[in-house]
């Protein structure tokens, strides 16, 4: 008989020959950039991969921030799916190239920038790891195993230990890298825009997270002491402005402010404001936002999870709202409503930057014209007849339509099926849909706020192209304007705590232009001087324009209010909330505020598309079909150490309120 | 087919008659029960559940001071009164302390409790305020409910007082009456408050008219203070009678 040894390597692992050539080290590379924890388009509730990597993101944290909200999800959602120790392991990796790689400076072609590139991945994933949990284990080298279990365990640096480690691995990064990457890759001005980022987060825990430090045996697992707040807004503002050395700026490729707001998102892949994006491809990697977020009307399936809050537009310029409250205002003095023409008059002259955020009513996408009514006015009533508000504004009342008297007399509402309702036959013939077909009806379908938001949808996609898991449009992580906006607060932070002027720059006067240039490229009204931007009180909800965002004083809320108009449904100011410590108090017996449009039937007529055109009324109130009242629950601040990692390392201890 | 049906009663016949062996280990067959008091044995009016307050239990002998081994903590949530009882619980020594509710912190050691058999413990907590009532809660003319309150505050060695927060007018249909459930049409939006009006009378009133008659609604206020959970502290639960 023949036996034949069989002694050869296996196949299906890797050995060093394996990676550290070319080829090798670009796929070993290409897997970390994979499972880097980015909140992009497949960010999910599902805790099997952390929250990542995973279709069916209809719920994300901006339904809690007051930016959107969406059928599925009503309530407060926090998403903390228990993120570690997928995070440990692409440290792991990363560690296996900073530790081996050395050896191979010289022979390998560039060891010295997939050194540093694997570091910045390292400082990428250990930043989402702190923002979760405060303080977390610092690991790195790469662990072997030893005699005993214990000698595996690591338990938690202090906060600021983890951010000077992140701090220390992105400033090698900068030294480190060349000035240009491919698409989706790190280079010297990524490593700086992230670290403005980070920097900037270590600032705000330092200056505002006092109330919600935690020790233990001395050792500050959440909290950062207040004395580093300057000394890290320092370091924010010097990496941001790095950046403009990089060759970004705030994209204007289109002089239609509008459109060239939406482009900045669809045109993601040649605009010079992407600083780090991520890039799909159909075979490999897709996701469904085009599905689960437009409008029923623009998808073949799923859709309208995309319901923008009235009380973010409220934030924008070019709408009536009273300046006393901060509240758009749709009745005149007596409480009567204005009528407008329709649809979309109420934001005929809105800032560029909120018509290329949403959806407006009466314009057309993807070949649909966005229809957006909740009832209609009997053809009895004349349009220039006063009409009281049917309903208080008041953030708490949640009274149904149906109750008022005139309402029930007078309005036509319906609970039919959007597609196969009744239409109103008017005196001229026109048969006028009761229910705007995009809603908002009396169902939790189409929206729930009288809003569909706009922003990464790809509107070159038809309806018939809008399926799952076919999406490939790029998500930006980093872009340049959020890298002018870490400097304007980072810069404002230091003029209003005794650092009036950093590196020859007047810090005041700095934020004041950069944030002027972030307006005037929206189309939004500019900052007239930078005493704008003061230390007087700030306006809290329902006091006057951005009361809605909470913040210190007047100067750091303008600040505030243009992050949440410009970094909306980027998964910025969920963070932002988190990091200013303000989500407490900002959602806070919140309930989410919606537009709802009434047509009268009275002299409309059809459009093109079969909508109705006409005089309308707009309705605003808390949304009649998601009024749940949401709190944010302070254990969030820190989430909960994942019992399961506590148990196999008995080191870590756990946060606060668990 | 028919054969396969066969195989497959004869299967299930297999499997039922295999080892099932009932586990030797004891059942949770300890209980524990008692009061959350303030200073004075006056029971905390709190919620059901563990959205007001709850007592977090940790089992200190499994892990008996081994370090290697983490002890993670169960909750025992209250009821609206101020009791508590869980009658299946484990025997053994546990930490007790009761946490998040609308009281000074509780000492960090907790209570060390061995729990073998019935137990009964009460824990004594100082609640930020006390909130009574000034005038019941009444019917207006105009069918509103209207309520007055007023509040003190409570101090406790080495501590800072919390600033108050807002007052809520909670009205319900249930006697399940307080931030947890209440009727949001008819309870009105909290009212700012702070500290100087410590003492003073407060009004309250529903933001709407009450919409049913023959019927009784269940009314309660609570304030609460600007402390990490919010959490309020109440008076005793009232009956308004809404007549025919």
């Amino acid at each position: 008989m023949s036996c034949q040894e069989l002694d050869i390597p296996p196949k299906n692992i890797l050995t060093n020959e394996d990676i550290y050539n070319e080829g090798g080290i670009k796929a070993y590379m290409a897997g970390m950039y994979n499972h880097i924890p980015m909140e992009d388009f497949n960010v999910t509730s599902d805790s099997r991969y952390g929250g990542f990597y995973y279709w069916g993101n209809y719920k994300w944290g901006q339904v809690s921030t007051g930016e959107t909200v969406c059928r599925n999800n009503r309530g407060i959602y926090i998403p903390h799916a228990g993120y570690w120790k997928q995070g440990y392991q692409v440290i792991r990796n990363a560690n296996v190239l900073i530790e081996s790689l050395p050896d191979y400076i010289g022979s390998l072609n560039g060891a010295e920038e997939w050194i540093a590139e694997a570091r910045f991945i390292r400082a990428y994933t250990y930043f989402y790891m702190v923002k979760c949990f405060g303080g977390v284990a610092i690991i790195d080298k790469v662990q072997e195993l030893g005699a005993t279990e214990s000698d595996l365990w690591v338990a938690r640096s202090s906060h600021k230990d983890c951010y000077d480690f992140i701090l220390a691995d992105l400033d090698y990064a900068i030294e480190n890298m060349s000035a240009t990457s491919e698409k989706g890759r790190a280079n010297k001005y990524v490593a700086a825009a992230l670290k403005s980022r980070v920097a900037l987060f270590a600032g705000s825990y330092a200056r505002y997270g006092s109330t919600y430090e935690h020790s233990v045996d001395g050792v500050m697992l959440c909290g950062i002491p207040a004395e580093n707040a300057n000394g890290y807004f320092e370091q924010a503002w010097d990496a941001a402005t790095m950046v403009e050395e990089g060759g970004f700026a705030l994209y204007q490729g289109n002089s239609d402010l509008e459109e060239n707001f939406a482009e900045v998102f669809t045109k993601a892949d040649v605009s010079s404001e992407s600083v780090f994006i991520r890039q799909y491809d159909y075979v490999n990697y897709v996701h469904e936002f085009d599905v689960l977020y437009s409008p029923p009307r623009m998808t073949t399936t799923y859709g309208d999870r995309y319901n923008v809050t009235l009380d973010w537009v409220e934030l924008f310029d070019g709408l009536p709202i009273d300046p006393t409250t901060g509240k758009l205002n749709p009745v005149d003095n007596a409480g009567n409503y204005f009528t407008y023409d329709g649809p979309g008059g109420l934001y005929k002259n809105a800032e560029p930057r909120l018509r290329g955020s949403i959806l407006v009513p009466g314009k057309t996408y993807k070949g649909v014209e966005l229809d957006i009514r909740r009832g209609i006015i009997d053809e009895t009533i004349d349009p220039s007849t006063l009409i009281q508000k049917f309903v208080p504004d008041d953030y708490s009342s949640t009274a149904k339509y149906t109750e008022n008297a005139w309402f029930a007399a007078n309005v036509e509402i319906t609970g039919d099926n959007i597609y196969s309702q009744t239409p109103l036959e008017i005196s001229t013939g026109a048969k006028l849909n009761i229910t705007g077909l995009d809603g908002p009806r009396t169902s939790k379908h189409n929206t729930l706020t009288g809003f569909h938001g706009r922003k990464w949808l790809d509107m070159s996609m038809s309806v018939a192209e809008t399926k799952l898991h076919v999406s490939t449009a790029s998500w930006i992580d980093i872009r340049y304007a959020e890298v002018l906006l870490n400097r304007a607060e980072a810069a404002l932070e230091l003029s209003q705590n005794g650092v009036a002027s950093h590196e020859g720059a007047d810090m005041q006067n700095d934020a004041f232009e950069v944030i002027n240039q972030i307006r005037s490229r929206g189309g939004a009204t500019l900052l007239t001087s930078a005493s704008e931007l003061s230390t007087a009180a700030a306006y809290t909800r329902g006091t006057g324009p951005g009361g809605f965002v909470l913040a210190p004083n007047r100067g750091l809320q303008l600040v505030r209010v243009e992050r949440y108009k410009e970094l909306a449904f980027e998964h910025k100011l969920y963070w932002d909330l988190r990091r200013w410590f303000t989500f407490d108090t900002q959602i806070y017996n919140y309930r989410r505020r919606m537009v709802s449009p009434f047509l009268f039937a009275k002299g409309a007529s059809l459009s093109s598309a079969g909508n109705p055109i006409g005089q309308y009324i707009y309705d605003i109130r808390i949304c009649e079909q998601a009024s749940d009242n949401l709190n944010f629950e302070t254990k969030y601040y820190y989430e909960m150490i994942p019992t399961g990692e506590i148990k196999t390392n008995p080191l870590l201890e756990q946060n606060d309120q668990y | 087919m028919k054969n396969y049906i066969i195989y497959l009663v004869l299967l299930l016949v297999t499997l039922s008659f295999s080892n099932c062996e009932i586990d030797k280990y004891e059942g949770p067959e300890a209980s524990i029960e008692g009061k959350i008091l303030d200073v004075n044995g006056t029971m905390l009016q709190t919620e059901q559940g563990g959205g007001n307050m709850k007592l977090k239990m940790e089992e200190l002998s499994w892990a008996a001071n081994d370090s290697t081994i983490a002890v993670i903590p169960t909750y025992l949530t209250v009821k609206q009164d101020g009791s508590f009882n869980n009658s299946k619980i484990f025997s053994g020594e546990y930490r007790i302390t009761p946490i998040e509710g609308p009281f000074y912190p509780y000492n960090e050691e907790g209570e060390i409790v061995n729990i073998n058999g019935p137990t009964t413990i009460n824990f004594e907590i100082t609640p930020y305020l006390n909130v009574e009532w000034v005038t019941e809660p009444y019917l207006t003319a105009d069918n509103f409910i209207e309520a007055e309150v007023r509040f003190s505050r409570n101090s406790k060695d080495g501590m800072s007082a919390p600033d108050l927060n807002d007052a809520r007018l909670y009205i319900s249909t249930t006697q399940y009456c307080g931030n947890n459930n209440y009727d949001s049409q008819l309870a009105a939006t909290p009212s700012a408050i702070d500290n100087s009006q410590e003492g003073q009378t407060i009004k309250l009133i529903s933001s709407t008219a009450v919409k049913y008659t023959g019927t009784s609604y269940y009314v309660r206020v609570g304030i609460n203070c600007q402390d990490a959970y919010k959490n309020y502290n109440y008076t005793d639960i009232k009956t308004v009678v809404v007549g025919q």
